[in-house]
């Protein structure tokens, strides 16, 4: 059999004469405007004819009217709480935010007076040179963030960051897998860590993630790429919290550690591991990982558990660290580590995923603005504290 | 529907208006239902899958933003993504048996009509031999009637690309009914 010879020529004279024949031209008059092409055109335009002709295929009526009711509902669920700009801080802890900020603010300016470094590296992005200042500054910003008690709303921030930086990673061409797991990271930690009020900001980056979603296709068969697809099913549960398909749980590997925990306090903890300086993940364990918070389960409503958790959880650790669970004072910060539950396809233990991500490189973020915003921000929320107190 | 309609439905939806979605929704669930039930083989899946892109539709709304392209570009997008996660979440991408067995957008079911039977069945057929981008831009051109350059907007892909897989696969489609000893003016001339 003799191929067919294609040429840009044949897909211009092809779709000249599907377009006139929309028009109203005929197939002869097509076919009289191209004797010599008349071999191939007569039955390509007789294809596109019948193709045109045919009854498409529908969905009945019925199942189009039964999922608008399903749609409507969820729509009606789904509209999203305005909002806010101000968050009512505790009167106990106003003064003492209020505080806090200026630290922050004195700590900020100082830093970036002295050096500019960070200033600049402000707007870097992955693979600029000042983009470690940028990771490396911000790990200070998240290690201020836990002391004030603001962890949820600087992962919302730098999740957005995050994918801000994705879409420049994309728009350069220089998108890479790592790109996808800095915002994989961000963005589960922003969800595991968002509260009522913060759960809406998340979602909506959620909701702009996901049309993004397919234009990534190039990564469409990474690990990353799927890890994201599934914390992009995070849909708001009746009772207000989110919830998102799990990752299949992930079979232990050698550098698995088990760790024990009281299946009734809480399946989530935050772990803040120091490193010693200059380590690189070896088969030497060089890193110390130290819960940040006890158990206590109060910053976790994010997540709703159907399966009763049975008491050993497995926690997959990436580096080399060995875990201790005594809260202890805050070291010299440069890894976090969000662990949470999910739900093995068998229904059996729940295990512990780690996102074992180094920290340092996690929180990203113009910390001069960031800084300034937290600064002001809990300045506002103190003083509209103190005004919402006033008779 | 027009732009300035579907940008004017849109605004209301995003400030929570859900007549304006349901307008949005009755104007685009065929098209997205077709879209899908062409890459996917079970009636049902395709279903689920259309109600899934709808309901993502209603998450993403509040950050959707008209970038000059019709509305149904942006649903297109998250079905094109849906039935990629659904192979995905099988461990697997779409094989030709499941292009094989995907439901052909075309009616089948008539109560009268064997030539339209006939019609169907043999596109059907005829089909099986296109690759993912030609069965999707033949929908498009074909099934759903759009332009060239709003098959190249929606595809994301220059119009001199829609033009070429529009090209091949016709042709294609001509070669295998050509093959299989059907006469399109026979069956064409069946319809009138």
């Amino acid at each position: 059999m003799i191929e067919p010879t294609y040429s840009p020529q044949q897909e211009n004279i092809l779709q000249a004469c599907l377009v006139a024949m929309q028009s109203g031209a005929s197939l002869k008059d097509c076919l009289a405007q191209y004797p010599n092409e008349v071999t191939w055109l007569k039955s390509a335009l007789l294809v596109s004819s019948l193709m045109v002709r045919l009854p498409a295929r529908e969905l009945p009526a019925p199942n189009v009217a039964r999922l608008e009711e399903r749609l409507l509902a969820t729509f009606e669920k789904q509209t999203l709480p305005k909002a806010k700009v101000l968050r009512p801080a505790p009167t106990i802890w106003a003064g003492w935010q209020r505080a806090a900020a200026m630290v922050v603010t004195v700590l900020a300016f100082g830093f970036l007076g002295g050096t500019g470094t960070v200033m600049a590296s402000a707007n870097s992005q992955p693979t600029d040179a000042l983009y470690s200042v940028k990771r490396a500054w911000e790990s200070v910003i998240v290690l201020i963030a836990e002391w004030i008690g603001r962890l949820d709303d600087v992962w919302a921030h730098l999740a957005q960051v995050r994918y801000e930086e994705l879409l420049a990673m994309r728009e350069r061409g220089t998108l890479q897998p790592e790109h996808l797991n800095a915002l994989n990271i961000a963005l589960e930690n922003a969800l595991l860590l968002a509260d009522s009020e913060t759960r809406p900001q998340v979602f909506m980056l959620v909701s702009q993630v996901q049309p993004t979603l397919s234009t990534l296709e190039p990564l469409a068969q990474s690990t990353e790429y799927s890890r994201l697809s599934l914390l992009l099913t995070v849909q708001f549960t009746p009772n207000g919290t989110l919830e998102w398909e799990s990752l299949p749980a992930e079979a232990p590997s050698d550098n698995t550690s088990n760790v024990l925990i009281d299946p009734t306090a809480t399946l989530f903890m935050v772990t803040l591991p120091t490193e010693t300086p200059a380590s690189t993940p070896s088969s030497t364990p060089t890193a110390t990982s130290t819960p940040r918070f006890a158990p206590t389960a109060t910053r976790i409503p994010a997540i709703t558990l159907t399966n009763t958790p049975t008491p050993t959880l497995t926690q997959i650790v990436i580096a080399t660290a060995t875990h201790t669970l005594t809260p202890l004072p805050l070291p010299g910060l440069s890894q976090t580590r969000v662990i949470r539950p999910t739900e093995t396809p068998s229904g059996t233990n729940p295990s512990i995923i780690s996102s074992a991500t180094p920290r340092p490189g996690d929180s990203q973020e113009s910390p001069f603005i960031r800084l300034t915003f937290e600064a002001v921000y809990m300045t506002q929320t103190a003083e509209a504290q103190a005004t919402e107190e006033t008779p | 529907m027009e732009r300035a309609e579907e940008k004017k439905l849109i605004q209301q939806a995003k400030e929570g208006d859900s007549q304006a979605f349901a307008s949005l929704y009755q104007a685009h669930v065929q098209p997205i239902f077709r879209y899908i039930l062409a890459r996917v083989s079970d009636f049902e899946l395709a279903e689920d899958l259309t109600s899934d892109v709808f309901t993502r539709a209603i998450s993403g709304l509040a950050s959707y933003q008209d970038e000059g392209t019709p509305f149904i570009a942006w649903l297109y997008r998250i079905a094109h993504a849906r039935v990629i996660d659904t192979y995905r979440k099988k461990g697997r991408n779409p094989t030709p048996s499941d292009i094989e067995d995907a439901v052909v957008p075309f009616e089948t079911d008539f109560d009268e009509g064997l030539m339209q039977q006939e019609a169907a069945q043999a596109l059907k057929s005829a089909m099986r031999d296109l690759t993912e981008d030609q069965r999707t831009v033949i929908i498009l051109r074909f099934v759903e009637g759009y332009r060239l350059e709003q098959v190249a907007v929606i595809l994301k892909k220059n119009a001199n690309a829609i033009k070429a897989l529009q090209h091949r696969a016709v042709r294609a489609i001509a070669a295998r009914l050509e093959r299989n000893g059907v006469d399109i003016e026979t069956l064409l001339a069946g319809l009138s």
